[in-house]
């Protein structure tokens, strides 16, 4: 595996804080991920985990203040994003490097039809012409299996269903073929059944581009059925990251595993769920040590004190942040 | 189950049920121009001590339901038996008697507690509804009996609800269901408010409560793991009607309803090694508007197996009685 493609966005200790009037919030401390091209990396947390600040400060998306990135580098290609300018960071935006957001109905202009928001894109980024511009808008449309592009290209976001107007997103988000998509929570808002399609139509997309896709969620199904590669995140930090299977199979941190123990699953009927004990902490008052510790059915006394080091487990890459990563790795889920 | 609970009347019974919200038009004088059609003949049944788990999407009607069977809306048409009696036929402390056998917890642990009341207080506020229940002297006992039933520490009944996290918030809001000793406790999306970490806690009280209490319970989820997780019995909603009920395992292995079964195959499992391969058959398009549901069968605009005769012909209501009653022309068998 050491030929394997070089990453295409590679984020390393990436610590994300906001400093408010009532204290500094440490929001993401030390997320590192790597991305290649074609390859789909979820990262998955649960709420108020980082997921989402760690999106946006790839993106150049916060606002400074209140937000301050104190550490890390965000390498697209080898370009550290974090060191751009907010001009260039713009400019790489929506090329080189697009997002799609959970609530459409925000993210996109309602006074503006479809058509002319897609549009949008090639006139400005393109330079092409309004009649062009619309030609490839209604192209895109029909891309992304919105039926009757071409008449509905005149509609305005709010006259679309929620699938619809997720594919909409999607299409802005892919119009300039961008290297890389992150879609932050792009079905949670979504029925199970228009789920399915979308998430079908994003693994398509993705075999026809090879755009690298960072898919940001806390739905363990979800991940399951499209991710290549995981990283989980709590309380800010990076606890494991692993290929999909090897994760599922064969967790190295407590909290994947307490993660998986826990979920009601259709293919398992009738089997006792193990919850994780307590609930996550807020970014004001992580726990000293492993942040996980307080909740953690292995600890020990060290975990209250020593912070774990992120390390790997095995040739292909399976790393994990807990003092007895071996140990945990070694059981496999039953 | 004891012969007596076979012939005792269903604790829970909904016949025909409706609910249609007026849509009007015009801001001064608002002009009726059609109707939501939330509810659109509903019959469904629950017996002591059993879990019925409602399974559909957002906006199939489940919230509205739920209002309906705990005689907080009242129908447009169709009848609410609990315990054998009308609630709408009911006023005063009777139909409070009959509201104490039927509780409810709400989605949001975050808005439906009161945040100026302590914990105690909140548990404890069905007492001063009905001052019957409990004398006032065994309250405050009562009141950390229940906090500790639902694995709350009674020591912290002074706290106010902003300093309880959310599953906690959760525990609260069942325990204050539960002070007055009910006969069923109906959930509407008891979990779909928490972390992931959080919703396993919540299920397993759930289920221990109902076993240890002899609780019926109405789960209300949107989604299948969770309601099958739970459930004994469950009933699958589309467009305001109830299109497949049966047991868990009839539901589970053989759904004879497409919808069912296309549930199943759009929820995703959380294993990589049984993804479902990209040609798998999906639903397409979103649910239609139930202001203007499709002519015929529901599901027609999105059934993979639709034939002329579903335009045309409305499936037949689901009646009590059959073993696993199904809302399609063409049922499937097994399956595939
Ligand atoms: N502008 C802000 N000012 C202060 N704190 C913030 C701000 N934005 C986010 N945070 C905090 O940072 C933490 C991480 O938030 P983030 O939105 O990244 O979580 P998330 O993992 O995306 O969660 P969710 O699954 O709920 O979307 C949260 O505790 C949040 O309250
Ligand atoms: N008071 C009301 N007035 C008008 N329409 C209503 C009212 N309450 C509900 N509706 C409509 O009735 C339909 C059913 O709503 P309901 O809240 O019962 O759905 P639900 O299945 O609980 O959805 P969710 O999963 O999103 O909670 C929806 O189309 C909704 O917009
Ligand atoms: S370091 Fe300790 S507390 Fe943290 S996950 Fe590992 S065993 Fe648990
Ligand atoms: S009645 Fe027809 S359209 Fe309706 S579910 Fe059955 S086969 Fe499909
Ligand atoms: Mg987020
Ligand atoms: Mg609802």
């Amino acid at each position: 595996m050491s030929q394997a493609a070089p990453p295409l966005l590679e984020v390393e200790d990436l610590c994300v804080e906001f400093r408010t009037t009532r204290g500094t919030i440490r929001a993401v401390n030390g997320l590192s991920y790597s991305l290649r091209e074609g390859e789909t990396l979820a990262l998955l947390g649960e709420s108020g985990s980082g997921k989402s600040v760690a999106a946006q400060a790839v993106m150049g998306l916060l606002d400074t203040p209140p937000a301050h990135i104190t550490r890390g580098t965000a390498r697209l290609r080898g370009d550290d994003l974090l060191a751009l300018s907010p001009e260039r960071h713009r400019a790489v935006r929506g090329t080189r490097l697009s997002m799609i957001f959970q609530d459409a109905l925000t993210a996109l202009n309602p006074v503006l039809s479809v058509g002319d928001q897609l549009a949008e894109m090639y006139t400005v980024h393109r330079g092409l012409g309004r009649k062009a511009a619309l030609a490839r808008a209604v192209a895109l449309m029909d891309r992304v299996r919105i039926p009757a592009a071409a008449r509905r290209a005149h509609d305005y976001p709010h006259q679309f269903s929620g699938g619809m107007r997720q594919r909409v997103m999607i299409a802005m988000a892919l119009a300039l073929d961008p290297e890389v998509v992150i879609a932050d929570e792009p079905t949670t808002a979504l029925d199970v059944t228009v789920q399915a399609q979308i998430m079908r139509l994003l693994r398509q997309l993705q075999a026809e581009t090879r755009m690298g896709l960072l898919l940001i969620t806390h739905d363990l199904g979800v991940v399951a059925e499209t991710a290549d590669r995981v990283t989980v995140m709590y309380a800010g930090r990076t606890v494991e990251s692993a290929n999909a299977e090897d994760l599922y199979a064969r967790p190295g941190h407590p909290y994947t595993r307490g993660l998986l123990d826990s979920v009601p699953r259709l293919d398992r009927l009738g089997k006792p769920l193990v919850p994780i004990t307590g609930s996550p902490p807020p970014p004001s008052s992580v726990p000293t040590g492993c942040a996980f510790h307080p909740r953690c059915p292995r600890a020990e006394p060290r975990c209250g004190t020593d912070e774990p080091s992120f390390r790997t487990l095995t040739p292909t890459g399976h790393r994990s942040a807990c003092h007895f990563a071996e140990e945990v790795h070694h059981v496999p889920v039953g | 189950m004891s012969p007596s609970a076979e012939t005792a009347p269903p604790l829970l019974r909904a016949t025909a049920l409706t609910r249609h919200f007026p849509v009007t038009e015009g801001v001064l004088l608002k002009r009726r121009t059609g109707a939501v059609r939330a509810v659109d003949g509903i019959d469904l049944t629950v017996r002591r001590a059993e879990t019925l788990g409602i399974v559909g999407e957002s906006g199939c009607g489940k919230s509205t339901l739920a209002s309906l069977l705990m005689a907080l809306d009242r129908p447009t048409s169709g009848t609410v038996t609990i315990d054998g009696q009308n609630p709408f036929a009911l006023s005063g402390p009777e139909l409070r008697a009959l509201r104490r056998r039927v509780q409810m917890v709400l989605q949001d642990p975050y808005t439906s507690l009161d945040p100026r009341m302590t914990a105690g207080q909140i548990v404890g506020e069905p007492f001063a509804i009905h001052p019957g229940a409990v004398p006032r002297a065994d309250r405050g006992r009562r009141v950390a009996e229940l906090l500790e039933t639902v694995g709350l520490d009674p020591t912290h009944r002074d706290r106010y609800p902003h300093q309880f996290s959310g599953g906690q918030r959760q525990r609260l809001g069942i325990a204050r269901a539960l002070a007055l000793e009910p006969r069923l406790l109906l959930c509407d999306e008891p979990v779909s408010a928490l972390d992931v970490s959080v919703q396993a806690q919540v299920l397993n009280l759930l289920d221990d409560l109902r076993r240890e209490l002899r609780l019926a319970c109405v789960l209300i989820s949107h989604d299948l793991a969770v309601v099958q997780h739970l459930c004994d019995r469950i009933a699958v909603m589309y467009l305001g009607k109830i299109v497949e009920t049966g047991t868990r395992e009839q539901i589970c292995a053989t759904p004879r309803h497409p919808y069912t079964r296309a549930l199943f195959a759009a929820a995703p499992v959380p294993d990589p090694r049984r993804r479902a391969p990209d040609d798998a058959l999906l639903l397409e398009g979103d649910l239609p508007s139930p202001a203007a549901p499709p002519s015929g069968c529901r599901f027609r605009t999105r059934c993979p197996y639709a034939r002329p005769q579903c335009l045309t012909e409305p499936t037949l209501r689901l009646r009590d009685g059959t073993d696993h009653p199904t809302a399609c022309h063409f049922p499937l068998e097994s399956t595939g």
